[in-house]
């Protein structure tokens, strides 16, 4: 007994002693890390920054630097794997500053040394954490899918719901009011399929589809009063190319707003935002006073698919009544730039609006093209956000709620999967490098995983969500039907 | 008479072993192929803990374990005799343990859930994962018995329960109805107390349900049934009844043999068997699919490009349905004899034995992606091999998808892409090599453009980009040729659409798109179709501008004579010997399946 301790004693001290760096080799080159965390700027209380280097080695040991001296050193003969508690010690010692990460590799019995690379720690902090939807990045048809809460100070993720539940069901547009996990709503469809939305307490299960509009109500936006939430209605078709370039599309036949008046069970129509054209992507601003959406001409899809540019439109929104004022506003004239402005999201400090620029329609994560785009509200100056966008898909952002970062799905890593990205944005309105979300061991997480992220938003707390009582309420098949009114 | 009853028992349960190795090798091997690509076993320890993260998550790691030699259909049909036989045997082993009468010769009525369990597995999309939830349950229930005292028993029973559930899923009843079952036999002195304990153990696997109920994202019913015994999450009978006999079964024998009491004993055995055994095999060959069994053999082949061994098939039997119908045509395609042969079959089934629709399940796709795939249309055989997988009820990904989705993402140049799909396969026992092999042409465009079927597909690509569209097919086909003029497989199914819409327009305006395709003499049907049209404008033959062999003319000529000489409810008899001619099928065909 006392024989086999001291082995396991032995052993634990071989396999845990840090071999020291000695006569390195300099390399004059970065380290090729993934995820390719150098130059970025991040919050301090974000998860560790794991990476490993894409080089044969046996040891890899990487050495962060801060003010006052303070270092972290860790040494690992994989991926680089930093203690979360650890980790955080740190980044608050160097909160508002900028560590340099040295990177070490030891190959064939020699150590190297590369040059190194800094991390820009901000004061700003991000949210509690994400929800996503992960879904097969595929065409029509779908496995297995689900909502995702990921805690964004450690690597913890947590199902929300998932559609092993509710057998046959698709899970989307899970929306939050300003990153508020007391006011949420989720689509689920299929044949349980319903609206389930959630304030506070009180869970309604809505009839999606209705004689009176065009289909079920998707891509919600709350108002930030909690009151409503704007939808649209779209008849969503998908083709799919013939050349590898271009795998699918995904396109709209018509659509309209609407706006759920919530204690009034209400789905309020208005021309001016469901009219001929076609309209979609609701949201509102940050003082609710102003919806913004896309609208482009109608066309006869999928021939003149091409053709459909969207234009950002904004409508003065009274609150107080729920009506709209009478002039809608083109922001974003982009098909008289032969381009395709959708997704509209005002920053919750009012001072910034992010959309998406493709070339043509409104699915911008098909489109290799689609960029991110920033609007200025204050100065009115509008430009491409390039220190963000890659030459694959950038898409789907959500702004955090102090406004300082922002989510975004991008493809950049392999032109299919999706994954989520987090960007700084500064007080000047120069965006930060944007990074991957970090995993435990990134390199195998993103490897492995076969599904791709979907609609990020930030959340400020632990989703409050009973998946069971929930599952019970969708198999009884009982169903509020929404009362559907013009003003 | 001891001994021979003992003998006949063990004779008894080799040949139904054995009935039960060659249903599987012989009569049903495809089942077992077509189940095997619908699954990619993996030897990593993502995929182990993935797989157990489930109620019966054991069980279906070891199914799923065995299931990848169904790819070697003997080596299947071995490992469902086994496990089938081992059932048996422990039936019986539990039986004996529950009597202290002599039981034997009520034998062959452990043959009655395992016949039900063959049954069962004649679906194919029954898993083995009930089958091992099932064995491992009796194992648990027999090891039980191993117990003398009571306390002890009892110990292992309450604490070996949740575990159980946990392994195995639903399946795990048999061992509690069984414990409890076994512990009324032992009971001697009160059956109060068996009463209370079998309350408690009962409950303690009610606690489990609900205790797995509320840490997993699934409905309580399929947490009951068992989550991956079927491949459809439907409440599935089957599993239900097979689970009920199999504790039910000791039960009754154990009654029996206490309380049944006749001298000719032997006689009762024959009572038993042979009702049981006829009756069995009586059921099973009425629920038998053979019609399913070939068109799966037919996937197969096309799956492994053995077009030859498609032909040589339908010599023997010709296909009934449209996938195997749909194997077939591209078979012919692929060997160059659409054009000569595809009336030689009945093509009953129009556009979908040719080019079959999307259908949103897991097979359609798949077959019909293999069609798309040869001709060239890559996004669209990438697409069907997505969509088939991504339709798989039970969430598995497909080794069979994969491999195609390695392929495409090849001869697209996707090679990062390839590359993920690739890493997922050399975790596998079968596909490693290939996998391997696969690799070497990562980002190496002239080994690529070099293989002989990934250069070539290449070179049949669509150049223009547009919108794939099923109901315009004869369109894509000829932009497919526009982009390859030398596409002779595009070329022929363009033609062979036509004539199975019998749009005789349709097939004059796209056949000069074939000029360039270097045929010695233009395909027979390709000649029927002409000289119908030829022949139905009344212009003369000496005219023709097509080479049209005298043969065809002078059939077309026989044709016409008995059609025309003939009343209409006659015809079909009288022109049976031109029953493998267009003009067969464009005139005559239609009526009798009409």
């Amino acid at each position: 007994m006392h024989k086999s301790l001291y082995i396991l004693i032995i052993l634990f001290f071989i396999f845990s002693c840090k071999e020291k760096v000695t006569n390195t080799t300099i390399i004059n080159a970065l380290p090729s890390v993934f995820p390719d965390y150098t130059g970025v700027t991040i919050p301090y209380n974000i998860a560790p920054l794991n990476f490993t280097v894409q080089e044969d080695f046996e040891i890899l040991d990487v050495q962060f630097s801060g003010k006052n001296e303070s270092t972290l050193q860790i040494q690992n003969r994989g991926a680089l794997s930093i203690p979360v508690e650890q980790w955080h010690d740190f980044l608050d010692i160097n909160k508002g500053d900028s560590i340099s990460v040295q990177v070490y590799l030891k190959k064939e019995d020699l150590w190297y040394q590369y040059k190194p690379f800094t991390l820009f720690i901000s004061s700003y902090p991000i949210d509690y954490g994400i929800v996503y939807r992960l879904i097969a990045p595929g065409y029509e048809t779908y496995s297995n899918m689900g909502i995702y809460e990921r805690n964004l100070s450690n690597f913890k993720q947590r199902a929300i719901i998932e559609n092993t539940q509710i057998t046959n069901s698709c899970l989307n547009c899970h929306t939050f009011n300003q990153g508020n996990p007391h006011q949420q709503g989720i689509h689920i469809r299929g044949e349980h399929g319903a609206t389930v939305i959630k304030t506070n307490n009180q869970i309604k299960v809505l009839k999606s589809k209705s004689d009176s509009i065009l289909g079920s109500i998707m891509y919600p936006y709350w108002h930030p009063s909690g009151r409503y939430i704007a939808y649209s209605t779209n008849l969503v078709r998908q083709s799919f190319h013939t050349t590898p370039n271009d795998l699918m599309d995904s396109f709209d036949e018509n659509s309209d707003i609407l706006l759920y008046d919530i204690g009034n069970n209400q789905l309020i129509c208005n021309n001016l935002i469901a009219g001929k054209a076609f309209e979609t992507y609701p949201s509102f601003s940050a003082d609710g006073k102003t919806m913004y959406f896309c609208t482009a001409e109608p066309r006869q899809m999928p021939r003149e698919i091409k053709t459909a540019r969207y234009n950002i439109c904004s409508v003065p929104f009274f609150p107080e009544t729920g009506t709209f004022g009478e002039k809608v506003d083109t922001l974003i004239h982009a098909s008289s730039e032969n381009t395709s402005a959708t997704l509209p999201r005002e920053s919750h400090n009012g001072r910034y609006l992010m959309y998406t620029v493709s070339n043509y329609s409104n699915f911008p994560l098909y489109h290799k093209d689609s960029d991110l785009w920033l609007l200025d509200l204050q100065t009115g100056i509008k430009r491409a956000l390039n220190e963000v966008n890659s030459g694959y898909a950038d898409s789907y952002h959500n702004w955090s709620t102090n406004s300082h970062w922002f989510v975004f799905g991008s493809r950049r890593e392999d032109g299919m999967f999706t994954r989520a990205y987090i960007a700084y944005m500064g007080d000047n309105g120069t965006a930060g490098k944007p990074f991957l979300l970090p995993q435990e061991n990134p390199d195998e997480f993103y490897a492995d995983l076969f599904l791709s992220y979907n609609s990020m938003e930030f959340v400020t707390e632990k989703v409050p969500f009973d998946a069971k009582e929930t599952e019970n309420l969708l198999m009884s098949d009982k169903r509020l039907e929404m009362e559907f009114i013009r003003k | 008479m001891f001994k021979f009853s003992k003998y006949i028992n063990i004779l008894s349960t080799l040949l139904v072993a054995l009935t039960i190795l060659l249903f599987w090798g012989i009569i049903y091997p495809h089942h077992l192929l077509y189940q095997e690509q619908f699954q990619l076993f993996q030897f990593s320890f993502d995929y182990l803990i993935a797989t157990l993260s489930i109620p019966g998550g054991f069980a279906d790691y070891t199914g799923r374990f065995l299931t990848q030699f169904y790819c070697y259909p003997w080596i299947g049909a071995c490992i469902i005799t086994s496990l089938l036989l081992t059932i048996q045997i422990f039936i019986w082993q539990i039986t004996k343990s529950l009597t202290s009468n002599s039981p034997k010769f009520f034998y062959p009525l452990t043959f009655i859930p395992v016949l039900l369990t063959f049954h069962f597995l004649c679906d194919e999309n029954s898993m083995l994962s009930f089958i091992i939830a099932l064995l491992l349950s009796l194992t648990v229930t027999l090891a039980n018995t191993l117990f003398k005292k009571s306390n002890h028993r009892r110990l292992f029973e309450l604490s070996i329960a949740p575990l159980l559930f946990y392994l195995v899923g639903g399946a795990s009843v048999v061992f509690i109805l069984l414990s409890i079952l076994y512990e009324w036999t032992q009971s001697k002195k009160s059956h109060s107390g068996w009463f209370r304990y079998s309350l408690i153990l009962l409950s303690i696997d009610v606690c489990t349900i609900f205790f797995f109920r509320y840490i997993t994202n699934y409905p309580l019913l399929r947490i009951i049934q068992g989550i991956n015994y079927y491949r459809y999450p439907v409440p599935n009978n089957a599993t239900t009844t097979i689970i009920l006999l199999v504790a039910i079964v000791p039960l009754i024998i154990s009654f029996l043999s206490r309380h049944l009491k006749v001298n000719r004993l032997f006689l009762l055995w024959i009572i038993f068997m042979v009702p049981i055994i006829g009756t069995g095999y009586g059921w099973i060959y009425q629920s038998l699919d053979l019609a399913k069994e070939e068109a799966f053999a037919f996937d197969y082949l096309a799956r492994m490009r053995q077009w030859t061994g498609i032909l040589k098939r339908t010599e023997e039997q010709k296909p009934s349905s449209s996938m195997a119908m749909s194997c077939l045509n591209l078979a012919l395609a692929q060997t160059g004899q659409l054009g000569e042969k595809m009336f030689t079959y009945p093509q009953y089934d129009g556009r979908e034995s040719l080019l079959p629709s999307y259908q949103r399940d897991m097979t359609t796709p798949l077959y019909a992606g293999e069609v798309y795939y040869h001709l060239g249309m890559i996004n669209t055989a990438q697409r069907y091999a997505f969509e088939a997988m991504e339709s798989i009820p039970d969430h598995q990904k497909s080794v069979r998808c994969y491999k195609r989705l390695v392929e495409t993402n090849i001869i697209n140049g996707n090679y990062i892409i390839a590359a993920k799909y690739l890493r997922i396969l050399k975790r596998t026992l079968y596909y490693r090599k290939w996998a391997l092999k696969m690799e070497q042409y990562l980002n190496d465009e002239d080994a690529i453009n070099n293989h002989p079927e990934f250069g070539l597909l290449r070179k049949c690509a669509f150049k223009d980009d547009f919108y794939f569209n099923n109901e315009t097919q004869d369109i894509m086909l000829a932009f497919l040729l526009k982009s390859n003029p030398n596409n002779r497989i595009a070329f022929e199914y363009l033609m062979a659409l036509k004539l199975i819409e019998k749009d005789l327009q349709g097939f004059l305006n796209f056949y000069p798109l074939g000029q360039e395709i270097p045929y010695l003499y233009i395909p027979k049907h390709f000649q029927e179709a002409l000289i119908f049209t030829w022949s139905v404008n009344q212009k003369k033959l000496e005219d023709l501008p097509w080479k049209i062999s005298i043969q065809t003319i002078e059939q077309m000529n026989a044709f016409a004579s008995v059609f025309n000489a003939t009343p209409s409810e006659n015809r079909n008899l009288k022109l049976k010997k031109f029953s493998t001619t267009f003009w067969y099928y464009l005139l005559i065909q239609k009526k009798e399946h009409a």
